[in-house]
């Protein structure tokens, strides 16, 4: 099956390459669940990648095979250069060291025996370092905890936002090049949101940091990203500068995404051609439509569409397109 | 606008107190509210503001008893909510009041078909045969927008899509008509284009049948778009209500001032810093005294603390009321264009 | 910056108000009328003066006594329970005290046994001035009462206690710790060792308990060891499967994730990050099974398989009831029964109770 092409790669730079990724695996009775068919991108030094997609279209099964948690069916996963996927546990200890990742349930991230104090500096102790007590406050103060106040509480004492807030601490403390954040902040409350979407943008340029940001809500992800990458059922549709997404987006379905926002409806925004928005379900991973996987709910669809799998192509300047009818 | 004859629903000085073990919880704390036929207002807070139990409240679904006292009253169509026997009360459920919870998920029985959702409670308040009950329940799953309703009627929940089983939610809370229906975050577990299928849906439903709808949810773009009120909860309290545009055009209030600016807005250039509200939501155990927000509001000064705000309107715009000693943006306001981003506000 | 908000009840901070209406907990606190410290305080002692003026009062007939007893302390109960609320709040379980209170005399006098003020409990030699089948009566030299052969009944309960004390935590400790592990393992590697679990612990199931008991009982000498290894053997598969569906749980939750992406291997994660999280609702679990394991040895020693006469064990004390005994001196069997029930009893609520704080699936966080 053909990827994703290779136009909207780059020469250098790269911290993170990702090559004909590809993650399967079998379904409850019978039938293989294909997350993720195929695609290649790339994030360069100090670069926010924004991963957009509904439920279903394998972001998140691409960002836990960026983590080798579990390694992908096939595909290459390159950190600064040096080969992720195949490596053996041990390789893997090292080499995956500038990776880190932040996840959707922060209460669910730390172990609910332990303490604040100890759960930041696990990771350093897990490679049988020994932490000093001052540099695990610095990290909490660098993510906004008082470290006086938080030091002996259990996950459970403390809020959705401060939880989250340790899992960045908790991550930072390994001093990653790379933090893959999967949807960080869909559990939160929108005041807290805003608090820890502020806090990611200034931990990337204080340590300078590279992101792959994984959601599904539009706006957040155009506020922190620099490039977005839209998945739709394990293929991606486009790639688009994150400016450029609310007003020159081309492929269908991001135009139908950017349609449906609720926000969409508020006086004063941008009113744009209209998608229709059919009532036709998303179609089973188990069985993707042939070609183009978006073509039974495009009102663009043609009969190529369903022979040939578009591929990504070139709609302006950082802007990459997979649409046999898209136009500029 | 107010419209003369009577509303559908009138909530006055409604409080609803949980008693837990730790000691009573003040989740709704004086809100009055009122409703005509045919409008829909939208209930906006975040967790913990109390929405979803004004919700159930006023819907019957927390009455006094061992856990909780209600005071306060709630009016439906002239009837005492609160002084109806259980009896009374189910009947009123399903044929005049509609509601329908967040979750698709378990809102529906694993082991029940589809079609015995919709018949049992067409045939309990509609007194239905079997066959009419069953037509019935076809043009309601079609009405919803089901595809092939034949074959999804003899359907388990589990053989269809979260978004088909919040339609089927839906429908089961349409099937008799009701008066008024109580949405409490119908689409928050479902996907962005699914959630506005929804939405347009219950908009079309109800410029057809002519029914009240609260809509209850934590963002505010859902509610801007669709409902004719707006009301802003805090901590158990409306902080203000008025006219949907009105609200997002120039918001009075502090807090909801500050829950704008902290959404990121697709129509503004990435990278902005948001407005974050500092602090958190207070402990309802023990409410802070004076207004609620005070501890978090970046304009409090000592009257916010030692007085608290009533929840009123202005004589330029008597609809439009807050509860806050210096409410903010009562100079008209430009609105936002996408053009000239003056950063988030 | 951020203060951190108190729960009210155990949620999340900001949930509370709409899990508050829906928590288990919640249905705990039932609206009785407002408790009075007065009203506490005048049952409690009229329930005492009761209880005492028909031990010291009515010496005749032991049943009358023991039925006045009890209302006086039912009077009691009512008071000290009211007395509690109104002054510790709604949540407080004067049951759950008594228990404790209970099980924490009935442990200390177990291991201070030698050196307590007891008569004899097994020497048949020493007892022989002693009065035989004495009826219990608080104020003699035998509180209980003695047996057919002139032991002192309350001797041998507290003896007793420690034998079935030992045996049964004893193997509970040996079911937690080599059940644990085996669950965890299972539960954390799934597949082929899963399945060889299973296989183990159905068969061992499959087995009706007292069978397995009295066929080991045949095989092995009946020290206390051994009875304790035969008992851990009932332990051993509700523990593995206890562990194991508290390890899928734990799994499934992310901070397990995280670990792995910090490097952590697979030892590190099941001791450092599973195991401190099942230890807690198996420890509760074990409270539980204590009082199931004290009854095995009761049924084992009454059966005349475990401890052996004259030691004394609650179980081979109620044995010496057979036939005619009983009816003619009921305290013989009432006494150990009586210990025996208090005992499973408290283990039992004790256990329920911890089960509920400390089962995670029980939580709703």
């Amino acid at each position: 099956m053909a990827g994703t092409g290779n136009l909207h790669l780059r020469e250098s730079d790269q911290v993170l390459s990702v090559d004909e990724l590809v993650v399967e695996f079998p379904a409850k009775g019978g039938g293989t669940v294909h997350a993720v068919s195929g695609i290649s991108f790339d994030v360069v030094d100090g670069e926010t990648l924004g991963i957009l997609g509904e439920s279903g279209c394998g972001k998140s099964s691409a960002g836990r095979a960026l983590m080798q948690l579990p390694s992908p069916t096939s595909g290459s996963v390159r950190l600064q250069g040096v080969e992720l996927t195949g490596a053996s546990k041990r390789e893997l200890r090292t080499r995956r060291a500038g990776m880190q990742m932040i996840f959707q349930d922060p209460v669910s991230s730390l172990n609910p025996r332990r303490r604040v104090k100890d759960l930041v500096a696990e990771g350093p102790r897990t490679r049988g370092e020994k932490v000093d007590d001052t540099r695990v406050r610095e990290v909490l103060a660098a993510v906004g905890l008082d470290p006086e106040v938080v030091w002996d509480r259990r996950p459970h004492e403390l809020s959705g936002g401060q939880c989250q807030r340790v899992c960045i601490a908790r991550a930072l403390m390994l001093d990653p090049e790379l933090l893959i954040c999967d949807e960080p902040v869909s559990s939160l409350d929108v005041s807290v949101q805003a608090q820890i979407l502020n806090l990611l943008e200034e931990t990337k340029k204080r340590y300078r940091l590279s992101m792959v940001f994984i959601a599904h809500d539009l706006a957040v992800v155009k506020n922190i990203s620099d490039r977005i990458m839209v998945m739709y059922l394990g293929k991606v549709c486009e790639i688009v500068p994150s400016g450029q997404l609310a007003g020159e987006a081309l492929h269908p379905y991001t135009r139908l995404l950017l349609e449906s926002v609720p926000e969409a409806h508020l006086p004063g925004a941008e009113t744009e051609d209209s998608i229709t928005a059919t009532s036709a379900e998303l179609p089973s991973p188990i069985d993707p439509p042939s070609g183009c996987r978006f073509r039974t709910r495009c009102p663009l669809a043609t009969e190529v569409c369903a022979s040939e799998e578009p591929q990504l192509r070139r709609a302006g300047d950082g802007h990459y397109v997979a649409c046999h009818h898209a136009d500029a | 606008m107010t419209n003369p004859t009577a509303p559908l629903l009138a909530v006055d000085d409604l409080r609803t107190t949980i008693h837990t073990a730790r000691g009573d919880l003040r989740a709704v704390d004086g809100v009055s509210l009122r409703l005509d036929r045919g409008e829909m207002l939208g209930v906006v807070g975040e967790s913990g503001s109390g929405k979803s139990v004004l919700g159930r409240t006023i819907m019957g679904l927390h009455t006094t008893g061992p856990l909780t006292t209600i005071q306060g009253r709630v009016e439906f169509d002239g009837q005492d909510i609160h002084g109806l026997r259980a009896g009374q009360l189910r009947d009123l459920w399903g044929s005049r009041i509609g509601m329908v919870f967040q979750d698709p998920m378990t809102a529906l029985n694993p082991v029940k078909k589809i079609g015995t959702h919709l018949t049992e409670t067409l045939r309990k308040h509609r007194g239905l045969g079997r066959g009419a009950a069953r037509d019935r329940a076809l043009e309601l799953l079609a009405q919803v927008g089901i595809p092939d309703p034949r074959r999804r009627i003899d359907q388990f929940p589990h053989e269809m899509s979260g978004g088909m089983r919040q339609r089927v939610v839906i429908a089961m809370a349409l099937a008799n008509e009701p008066d008024l229906l109580i949405a409490d975050e119908p689409t928050t577990a479902l996907d962005v284009t699914v959630q506005r299928q929804i939405l347009d849906l219950l908009d079309r439903l109800q410029e057809q049948l002519g029914m009240a709808v609260i809509l209850i949810s934590h963002n505010l773009g859902v509610v801007a778009g669709r409902a004719d009120r707006v009301a802003v909860m805090y901590a158990g309290r409306i902080v203000e209500t008025s006219e949907a545009g009105a609200l997002f055009r120039a918001p009075h209030h502090p807090y909801a001032e500050a829950l704008l600016a902290a959404i990121p807005r697709l129509e503004l250039p990435p990278h902005l810093r948001l407005e974050a509200i500092e602090g958190a939501p207070p402990n309802m155990l023990r409410p802070p005294s004076g207004c609620r927000y005070a501890p978090r509001c970046r304009y409090a000064q000592d009257d916010c603390v030692s007085r608290t705000p009533l929840l009123e309107g202005t004589p330029d715009e008597p609809d439009h009321r807050y509860a806050c000693h210096h409410p903010v943006n009562l100079e008209p306001l430009m609105p936002v264009t996408p053009a000239e981003p003056e950063g988030a506000r | 910056m951020s203060e951190i908000v108190e729960r009210p009840v155990v949620t999340a901070a900001t949930a509370d108000v709409e899990m508050a209406s829906v928590h288990p907990d919640a249905e705990v606190v039932v609206r009785r009328r407002q408790p009075k410290a007065w009203r506490g305080a005048v049952l409690f002692v009229l329930g005492l003066a009761i209880a005492l003026v028909a031990v010291l009062a009515i010496r005749d007939n032991g049943w009358i006594q023991l039925l006045v007893v009890l209302v006086g302390f039912g009077v009691w109960y009512a008071g000290a329970s009211e007395l509690g609320r109104a002054r510790f709040g709604p949540g407080f379980d004067l049951l759950g005290w008594l228990c404790t209170a209970w099980l924490v005399v009935l442990v200390l006098a177990a291991i201070f046994a030698p050196l307590l003020p007891l008569g004899e409990s097994e020497d048949l030699t020493k007892s022989i001035l002693e009065p035989a089948n004495a009826t219990p009566d608080l104020l003699s030299d035998h509180p209980l009462g003695t047996n057919n052969f002139g032991l002192d009944m309350l001797a041998r309960v507290v003896y007793g206690a420690r034998a079935s004390l030992v045996v049964s935590i004893g193997a509970v400790l040996i079911g937690m710790v080599i059940g644990g592990a085996i669950g965890v393992l299972a539960g954390y590697y799934r597949r082929a060792i899963d399945a060889v679990v299973g296989v183990g612990t159905n068969s061992l199931l499959a087995v009706p308990p007292l069978i397995l008991l009295i066929a080991l009982a045949t095989v092995l000498e009946p020290t206390l060891y051994n009875i304790a290894l035969a008992l851990s053997l009932l332990a051993l598969p509700s523990m593995i499967r206890m562990a194991r569906a508290n390890t899928l749980t734990f799994t499934q939750r992310e901070f397990v994730l995280a670990a792995k992406s910090m490097g952590a291997s697979s030892g590190r994660v099941m001791l450092r990050e599973i195991v401190p999280n099942v230890v807690l609702p198996l420890a509760s679990y074990a409270m539980v099974m204590v009082s199931v394991l004290i009854v095995a040895e009761a049924s084992l020693s009454f059966l005349g398989l475990g401890v052996q006469a004259p030691s004394p064990s609650w179980g081979n004390m109620i044995a010496e009831g057979e036939g005619e005994a009983f009816k003619q001196h009921p305290h013989i069997v009432l006494v150990p029964g009586a210990v025996l029930f208090l005992t499973v009893f408290s283990f039992n609520l004790l256990g329920e109770k911890a089960r509920k704080r400390f089962d995670p699936r029980a939580a709703k966080l």
